[in-house]
């Protein structure tokens, strides 16, 4: 488990004093995907740095299964580091070594003689404190089985210059791997990249999570990424983390308002308030006619609720847009429709929806 | 053969043994110096880029001191530094003339030129690629080693190969000051004698050894260049 306490990070210039972290406090489980959104200067990138001690926060704890790092001498802290893998934007790989040497690059050789620091090892109380050596053979070994898993056997004796971004971010991701980390930070991993590139590279990050059970810890300013792969979000503006809570909560029901601007990016929804705004045809109602915005969550859309609603109380449901998500196996709607007919038979078809928990907003009667 | 070169050259054709001395002193003071300069050079350019502000290594003072004992030296001109040097020399190597004495000038006038060179060919690795390795756990001289030099090898053979071209031009001027080597052959034959067939033959000379310098540079950069 991570824990942060009241993590504050100041940078201190001549003229003022920018504060970048507010006091954020968090906790992420092990096993999980974490995300953190938020958009540019939202201080997301720094407390994703603070947690590998990249930057040194100014005040407050991290602590990593357990283990203080604020306190830790950079002997002990360069050990935690190799329990943590990290990846970039822009991949930074090294480009006069090969693919293999490149995932190759972050294991150790073991020592010929070792045996002096086996004792000093073995005093250690965590086990993340022990670093791992390894002989020719067992790297070879490794590398082969990383290049497996993400899928680059055929291309290990190339350069890096050679492949394209999302493969790039393949090795990349396999370097991280190298001394089997406990936790994987990324760093707008997929921000480089393009739609169909950026899936498959979360599809490798899910199973990298699922198959060797790493904590994944990434940073984004995509609705997007969180979508597809994250259990937990949280989401940062102004240096403070203003709401957080499982991926289904979130986009369920948003709070803040910053929550619901990135929400409203990923849908198509927030068109319907332009078209109103510009009296389209599209939303021209008949009197008596009304245009509701339906939010649905979890299993109470198993039934059918457009057919149902316009069978029972004998309605014209006219759907104009809306989307329709997947989250965590569960279907996530919001629907914009007019409902034409009877005047009771819409309140009563309004009231029969409110009761089986759909969320009902009349934007224009 | 013979005859026709004594023909066409006959200043030179008299004084081939004292040529081949004289371009054997100048290959063992491009070979001495040269070498001496990339290494102490090469270290004084990796201490600049990790000591600098928000480096690896960062070190003030030490980076401070460093850049200003650099442009003091790459700031006196090359002849005046000669004779700046004779006790130096006199101290380091016993004499301060013939090759042997100016080794030293040559030294203290390339370290600072290479350095530079190497500075700023380390300047151009990623600061990302080094907060990577960072991240990674990895040592800072595991970093300046297998990061920093390693990335940058095509960059170092491109300063290596202009430091000694250049470094040629120094010995020729050396040899004013009793340096030895082919630039006080041409000047004690073909300038203050007028035997101008003897500048040429140097100039052919010259010419070959720096052409062969940047063969094989060339070779390595592309070689070495992903």
């Amino acid at each position: 488990m991570i824990v942060l306490k009241e993590v504050r990070k100041e940078y201190t210039s001549k003229k003022k004093t920018i504060e970048a972290l507010k006091d954020v406090s968090l906790e992420i489980q092990e096993g999980k995907i974490f995300g953190i959104i938020g958009s540019s200067g939202a201080g997301k990138s720094t407390l994703l740095r603070c947690i590998n001690m990249l930057e040194k926060p100014t005040k407050g704890q991290i602590y990593i299964e357990g283990e203080e790092l604020s306190g830790l001498k950079m002997k002990k802290l360069r050990l935690i580091r190799q329990k943590m893998g990290m990846i970039f934007q822009h991949f930074h790989l090294m480009n006069a070594r090969t693919v293999e040497q490149n995932i190759a690059f972050p294991m150790k050789r073991k020592r010929k003689f070792s045996l002096f620091n086996k004792q000093k090892n073995q005093q250690e109380t965590s086990d993340m404190y022990i670093e791992k050596r390894y002989t020719k053979k067992e790297i070879q070994a490794k590398t082969d089985s990383l290049l497996e898993l993400v899928g680059l056997s055929d291309k290990k004796g190339m350069y890096p210059s050679q492949l394209s971004g999302g493969q790039k971010q393949r090795v990349a991701i396999a370097r991280a791997l190298a001394n089997d980390p406990k936790v994987l930070l990324c760093d707008e991993a997929t921000s480089a990249l393009d739609p169909q590139t950026t899936i498959s590279i979360l599809k490798l990050l899910k199973e990298v999570n699922q198959k060797l059970g790493i904590t994944i810890i990434l940073i984004t300013h995509e609705m997007e990424v969180i979508k597809e792969i994250c259990d937990r979000v949280a989401i940062m503006e102004g240096g403070e983390i203003v709401e957080q809570g499982s991926v289904l909560e979130i986009f369920t029901h948003p709070c803040k308002q910053v929550t619901k601007d990135f929400l409203c990016a990923t849908s198509n929804i927030s068109k319907i308030y332009e078209l109103l705004e510009q009296n389209s045809p599209i939303v021209h109602l008949e009197p008596g006619d009304r245009l509701v915005k339906l939010q649905y969550s979890t299993m109470n859309t198993g039934t059918s609720i457009i057919s149902n609603i316009s069978k029972l109380f004998s309605l014209e449901v006219n759907i104009i847009c809306g989307t329709i998500e997947i989250l965590q196996n569960q279907p996530v709607g919001s629907l914009v429709v007019i409902f034409k007919g009877n005047k009771e038979k819409i309140e009563e078809a309004i009231k029969a929806l409110k009761e089986s928990q759909v969320e009902v907003e009349v934007m224009k009667q | 053969m013979m005859e026709w070169l004594s023909d066409v050259m006959p200043n030179i054709m008299d004084k081939l043994p004292s040529l081949q001395i004289s371009f054997i002193e100048t290959l063992y003071m491009l070979a001495i110096a040269g070498s001496l300069s990339v290494l102490i050079g090469l270290i004084f350019g990796v201490i600049l880029t990790v000591t600098k502000k928000n480096h690896i290594l960062q070190n003030i003072v030490l980076y401070t001191i460093l850049d200003k004992i650099l442009n003091l030296f790459r700031s006196i001109p090359f002849i005046i530094l000669v004779s700046l040097l004779i006790y130096v020399s006199q101290a380091i190597v016993g004499t301060f003339i013939g090759p042997k004495g100016a080794l030293v000038p040559l030294v203290f006038a390339t370290v600072p030129f290479y350095a530079r060179q190497i500075e700023s060919v380390l300047a151009e690795v990623s600061d990302g690629l080094i907060e990577a390795s960072l991240a990674m756990g990895i040592t800072p001289i595991q970093i300046i080693i297998r990061v920093y030099l390693k990335e940058s090898i095509p960059g170092i053979i491109r300063s290596t190969m202009t430091t000694f071209i250049s470094l040629i031009g120094l010995i020729a001027m050396v040899g004013v000051v009793a340096g030895g080597g082919l630039g006080d052959f041409a000047i004690r034959y073909g300038f203050q004698r007028s035997q101008v067939d003897v500048i040429y033959v140097v100039v052919i000379i010259i010419l070959c050894l720096v052409t062969i310098i940047q063969w094989i540079g060339n070779y390595f950069i592309k070689k070495y260049t992903h």
